[in-house]
């Protein structure tokens, strides 16, 4: 698979890393990206935000993806201010002015009636990024198969993800399972986790990949058995 | 800290310390769930659990339930300020544990938006921030500046504007000089970050206004992280005993000591030389100051460090702390709690094995027990330590421990312990079965006793002294958590003497949905202007919402759906003792089920139920009774099922399918699922395992049971609907090339491969083409414009 656009230069996997304390100081940076847990926002009434507190160790050339979680309940989540798309954005830009950030991503399992809301502040978030920055989001498996509304919006990729799917669909407990990716944002990029079967793996296929401990050298080893290095 | 790191600090407060890792969260649609009981909590909000609504312990529950459970057990209850003091502190419980299911969320100012209100008073400017956050200060709770520091700037100030006055340059200045100390609060941990200091004043100012900025000078350096700086300032202040902030910073020097000492270090290791030299400052202090929330903050303090340098000695402490009353019973938990994990540590990976496998929890299982043996021989001096380790585990060893402990001592905590662990074969159970029943209704362990020894009875067969036991307490249940009542409901469901008992036990009380918002009866999942998205009304509540509607437990859908034969299933759909909104979800499941094991008599049967309930099958089900033949009558089974994407042979178990039941959902919530499991989108990898572990019913005879079981598995060898239906239809419409109804069956063909649950086989191509040769003109090849 070619590999065109912000993302090209990034390297083939990348792990992400919760709010947890993690140590990914000796991991190879042509290898693998960090992608951590930068923020999370809470919309309610109103807005708060819970910056990461765990500590991370990471090495210094490693390629770092910012990534703000949007969480915001169906019923109590008032998303009607106008002028929120924009405060959000602004909150999540700011993560592009940190050192070593290479990418940002966003996850935010936006229902039905939040969609307009999410694309609004994807739009105006594209809009404060540095050009040349990456902007990623996270997508449910079921937006990049039977949905077609992140079509139009304004980011480099949409990772689909292939764990804790719930009733998304129904993954095998056998590796090698197969999803139907019709979204193109969705092709070159895959979400998985260690403790859940992978789905076939296309050649050239960027992974993000989630580990439910922290990573540990033990757990790295485990990761590139499985990926065959 | 070098510069090829980023490390971001915690916190030093116990409180931060203990700050639970945030979920990877599912990725799934908010589709509602229902909420019985929580594993990891008491009912929401667990005010009224902490008040002593203590219900059915759970060895599940987070650490600190179960240390409030041992109290209530042994005799010691909560007083009210142990109650709001375990209350406060929120890292003790998980999710929204502190609050009700239906809360009104209000906005409510966080400290650094009170400072912006108090500061507006006096300075119409905003204060200044990082130029890259912008909505800092009306977003975020102060990150590296916290609470204390915002509403001690915010009672200055009034002070100032009082002793300055409100337009006098002087409060200007000061404002400035907090300005730039707040200027040091966001994103703390960046190393890159240069610290803001305010301008020192020269000596001719005045003298408060320049013993407030020293003080501000002295915090910047601290919010900025520049402890030798912070510590430089705080302690000439404290030497001055005209600065106001004198006592102020005798406290903050040890502060910033343990700071200090916490901080610049691989993340768990303290640099124990900076944290005895702040143990003796804050100890002195602690001794010398007269401010008494000074003094409490300072002891507080004192308990950190020793956690930090004496663990072991400290966790028999607390341990001891918190079986007692006390008055900082909040603080206590959550450090016990802290040195309890931090003991345990985290879950490993094992080299070679594949995380998620059964190996890996094999394995870790295994070590997880070796974990708690281990700990537990290290605290078995201390009996609540003892208590919850044997509780929250569920090794052979536990059931041994507990029914040792019980043994040696016969108290009530130990009862409880016991007789959670054992089941009704075990040797034991007649002692406890003995002992528990002695108990009497007001004690705060009578509503887990009552549930165990209904459960022991049922695994002893001794069904009629279950039902007498469960039915007198359930008598007492007024004030029961709703979770304990329904699962002694539960438990009394499984003796139940016959069918009608049963179906009146079915319905279980959800304490609520999550995953979606239920506002008025309907789902958020719903409210949708979108293109296909239409949706059953009110099948949550009725309107105006008031008690939410019963709903089926995992439990009671197992039953239904793998344990009890048709016949039994017609006359459950029909009792009169079924709730109307589960006589909704049964009748049409009956029918579904009825037509495709191929009983038209049962079918027959439930039949006028059905289309009272679902009008919009009358004419289909008309016609399948009118069918000539078993042929006829296998295709418009499968023609009227294709019809309606909400029609299953299955119930599911708590919220019901939202999609309208003639809809077909895009998220594949349509007909069921290969292996006719109830879980119809079979994601759960460990349904086949619950499913197993549900008991059989009582009031099943051996016959029944066995009929039960072929009925299951009849409907499981049917396989995927996306294969079965469009197989029927297909061959139907080859057969029978002159059927009028077979374009329309064929276009539902069509959509059952599209939108079913399972990938099915592929047939859209031949469908497509089949409808496009052989009926042009028919508007349903006109609706089926592609394959895919």
């Amino acid at each position: 698979m070619q590999r065109t656009g912000r993302f090209a230069s990034f390297p083939p996997v990348t792990l992400w890393v919760w709010e947890r304390p993690d140590d990914v100081r000796k991991l190879d940076p042509h290898r693998y990206a960090v992608a951590y847990l930068a923020e999370t926002i809470v919309i309610r009434d109103g807005v708060t935000t819970t910056v990461r507190r765990e500590p991370l160790l990471v090495a210094p050339d490693a390629r770092l993806v910012a990534v703000v979680r949007i969480e915001a309940r169906p019923g109590t989540a008032d998303l009607s201010d106008p002028e929120l798309p924009g405060v959000i954005a602004g909150m999540i830009a700011a993560w592009a002015h940190e050192k070593g950030t290479a990418a940002v991503q966003v996850d935010f399992d936006a229902t039905r009636s939040q969609r307009l809301f999410y694309a609004r502040m994807l739009g105006a978030l594209r809009n404060r990024l540095p050009v040349r920055l990456p902007l990623s989001i996270t997508a449910l498996a079921s937006w990049c198969a039977f949905d077609d509304w992140i079509a139009s919006l304004p980011v480099d990729e949409a990772v689909p993800m292939f764990f804790r799917m719930g009733p998304d669909h129904p993954p095998s407990r056998t590796s090698g399972w197969r999803y139907p990716i019709r979204e193109p944002l969705c092709r070159n990029t895959v979400g998985l986790s260690t403790d859940e079967a992978w789905p076939d793996l296309q050649p050239g296929t960027r992974l993000y990949v989630f580990h439910p401990r922290p990573w540990n050298p033990v757990a790295l080893t485990n990761l590139e058995h499985s990926l065959g290095l | 800290m070098t510069k090829y790191q980023r490390v971001f600090l915690a916190v030093v407060c116990a409180a931060a310390l203990l700050v639970r890792p945030l979920p990877m969260l599912g990725h799934v649609p908010y589709r509602p769930e229902v909420i019985f009981f929580s594993p990891a909590h008491p009912d929401r909000p667990v005010s009224s659990f902490a008040a002593g609504k203590v219900g059915v312990v759970q060895p599940s529950w987070a650490l600190g339930y179960l240390v409030v459970a041992y109290r209530y057990f042994n005799g010691q209850p909560l007083s009210s300020a142990e109650q709001k003091s375990f209350l406060a502190q929120k890292e003790l419980h998980p999710g929204f544990a502190l609050e009700p299911f239906e809360r009104k969320y209000e906005e409510r100012l966080g400290p650094p938006q009170q400072w912006v209100q108090a500061r507006a008073q006096f300075l119409r400017t905003k204060p200044p921030t990082n130029r890259y956050d912008s909505d800092w200060w009306k977003y975020t709770d102060g990150e590296g500046c916290l609470a204390g520091a915002f509403a001690n700037a915010i009672r200055t100030l009034r002070d100032r504007a009082l002793r300055f006055g409100a337009h006098s340059i002087e409060l200007q200045e000061w404002i400035a000089g907090q300005d730039q100390v707040f200027l040091n609060c966001p994103r703390w941990w960046d190393s890159a970050k240069q610290e803001v200091l305010p301008e020192g004043l020269p000596l001719s100012s005045n003298p408060l206004l320049r013993a407030d900025r020293a003080y501000q000078i002295a915090a910047a350096h601290f919010y900025a992280r520049n402890f030798d700086g912070a510590l430089h300032g705080f302690e000439a202040i404290a030497a001055d005993q005209t600065s106001p902030w004198h006592e102020l910073s005798a406290y903050l020097v040890a502060r910033t000591l343990i700071q200090k000492g916490t901080a610049d270090e691989t993340p768990g290791v303290s640099n124990a030389e900076v944290l005895k030299q702040a143990e003796q400052r804050m100890r002195a202090f602690s001794i010398e100051t007269k401010d008494a929330g000074l003094r409490r903050s300072a002891l507080g303090l004192l308990n950190l460090i020793a956690i930090r340098l004496r663990p072991e000695a400290q966790l028999r402490i607390i341990s001891s702390r918190i079986s007692h009353p006390g008055t900082n019973f909040g603080q206590d938990v959550e450090d016990f709690n802290y040195l309890i994990n931090r003991k345990i540590g985290p879950e490993p990976d094992f080299p070679g094995v594949e995380d998620g496998s059964v190996e890996y929890d094999r394995k870790l299982a295994a070590w997880r027990q070796e974990r708690y043996q281990a700990l537990n021989e290290r605290v078995n001096n201390n009996e609540v330590a003892d208590w919850i380790l044997t509780m929250a585990s569920w090794s052979p060893w536990s059931q041994q421990h507990a029914l040792a402990r019980w043994r040696s001592g016969r108290n009530l905590p130990w009862l409880v312990a016991a007789i959670s662990k054992v089941d009704g074969r075990s040797s034991a159970a007649i002692e406890l079965l003995e002992a528990a029943a002695q108990v009497q209704p007001g004690s705060p362990a009578y509503a887990t006793l009552a549930l165990h020894r209904g459960r022991l009875l049922r695994e002893r067969q001794e069904f009629e002294q279950a039902r007498r036991v469960l039915d007198a307490a359930l008598e007492h249940s007024q004030a029961w958590p709703v979770s304990a009542v329904t699962l002694v409901k539960g438990e009394r469901a499984l003796v139940a003497a016959g069918l009608e008992e049963f179906v009146g036990l079915l319905g279980s009380q959800p304490l609520g949905f999550t995953n979606g918002a239920i506002d008025r009866g309907e789902s958020e999942y719903c409210e949708d202007t979108g293109r296909d998205v239409k949706c059953e009304r009110y099948i949550f509540s009725g309107k105006p919402a008031k008690r939410l509607y019963p709903q089926l437990t995992f439990n009671a859908a197992v039953i239904i759906n793998e344990r009890m034969p048709l016949e039994l299933l017609v006359q459950a759909a029909q009792s009169p003792q079924l709730p109307k909104n589960l006589r909704l979800r049964l009748a049409p499941a009956v029918w579904a089920r009825s037509a495709l094991l191929e009983r038209p008599d049962l079918a027959q049967t439930i039949a006028p139920d059905v289309v009272i309930l679902r009008p919009e099958l009358k004419p289909f089900i008309t016609a399948y009774q009118q069918a000539e033949g078993p042929a006829e009558r296998r295709f418009l089974a499968a023609f009227t099922i294709a019809h309606f994407p909400g029609l299953r042979p299955l119930v599911e178990d708590g919220a019901p399918r939202v999609t309208r039941f003639d809809y077909a959902d895009n998220y594949r919530d349509n007909w069921w699922c290969h292996n006719a499991e109830l879980d119809e989108f079979s994601w759960d990898s460990s349904y086949v395992e619950r499913a197993r572990s549900v008991p059989e019913p009582a009031f099943l005879t051996a016959e029944q049971r066995d009929s039960g079981r072929k009925d299951h598995l009849q409907l499981v060898q049917i396989g995927k609907p996306g294969d079965f239906l469009p197989a029927i239809l297909i061959d139907w419409a080859r057969r029978h090339p002159n059927d009028p109804r077979v374009p329309e069956s064929l276009h539902f063909a069509w959509r059952v491969v599209r939108f079913s649950c399972d990938e099915p086989r592929n047939r859209t191509r031949e469908i497509f083409l089949l409808l496009h040769s052989r009926y042009p003109d028919s508007p349903w090849t006109r609706k089926t414009r592609h394959w895919y």
